[in-house]
């Protein structure tokens, strides 16, 4: 019965390799003197292990205690908390580029299919891109570093989607 | 003695115990039982993780012993931790006076 508690609470432990030994050994001994300390009480030998055990506390709570408290999230201040914006800009500044080179085209050469579709395509680009930039100062707003880098990562892979699709489709 | 009382001042406890002289884990736990009177409600599981935080400040120290023909893990209060004690006592004593003075002026 200790051996299986003691395998319990080993698996739950999130420790290096010495200090996992040394509390499995400290609560093995732990265990073995409150077994003794019952039975010397007139506590049946099995009764005495199964009151040892819940009297140390579940396995995963005893584990819990022993593994380091996670780092407190770091608060980014200053311009450093607005790079993730640096790479949407990049791509919606390409949007609003080849929708602006689009019409000046439109205003030389008159209304063609080509510029209509190339006009049309741009556009939407542009549009994905600047929503996806603008959720992305959103989340920057919001304090949320990681989200905004996350938003970032789904402007690159959703734009550059749409040129992969785009290009097909001319 | 509710668990919620005890979880912040366990390693107050802890040290109080040793002050006392050397003693293993289980024994901590059982005089902590009976100077309370077995009123004290703490889940011995969380005696090892309050040792190894005291041990990790420079509090207490430790080594493996041998009794009966056991391994036991042995604690003892370190000069710093004597001086941490005797820290806590004090502020201790202070908070225990204010909290007299506030309950006794509320009439409870």
């Amino acid at each position: 019965m200790i051996d299986r508690y003691l395998e319990d609470v080993d698996s739950y432990l999130q420790i290096d390799a010495a200090h996992r030994r040394r509390v499995l050994a400290e609560i093995e001994g732990h265990l073995h003197d409150a077994v003794e300390a019952h039975i010397a009480d007139g506590i049946q030998p099995k009764d005495a292990m199964r009151r040892a055990i819940a009297e140390v506390g579940a396995p995963q709570d005893v584990a819990m205690q022993f593994s380091p408290a996670p780092p407190p999230a770091r608060s980014i201040r200053g311009w450093r908390r607005w790079t993730p914006i640096a790479l949407p800009t990049v791509v919606l500044a390409g949007g609003l580029a080849l929708t602006a080179w689009n019409l000046v085209y439109l205003v030389q050469h008159g209304l063609t299919r080509g510029v209509q579709i190339a006009l049309r395509y741009s556009l939407l680009y542009t549009a994905v891109a600047g929503a996806l930039t603008a959720t992305t100062v959103i989340a920057i707003r919001n304090g949320d570093r990681d989200a905004a880098w996350r938003k970032a990562a789904w402007v690159f892979a959703g734009v550059t989607g749409l040129v992969v699709v785009l290009s097909y489709a001319f | 003695m509710e668990a919620e009382y005890v979880r912040g001042h366990l390693g107050t406890m802890i040290l109080a115990v040793l002050a006392a002289g050397p003693a293993h884990g289980y024994g901590i736990g059982a005089e902590l039982k009976r100077r309370s009177e077995e009123q004290l409600e703490v889940l011995e599981g969380s005696l090892y993780p309050a040792l190894h935080r005291l041990e990790e400040a420079g509090w207490v120290d430790s080594k493996w012993e041998t009794q009966e023909g056991r391994r036991r893990r042995s604690y003892s209060l370190t000069a710093d931790g004597k001086d941490e004690l005797l820290e806590r006592a004090a502020k201790w004593t202070a908070f225990q006076a204010f909290m007299s003075s506030l309950l006794e002026a509320a009439g409870a």
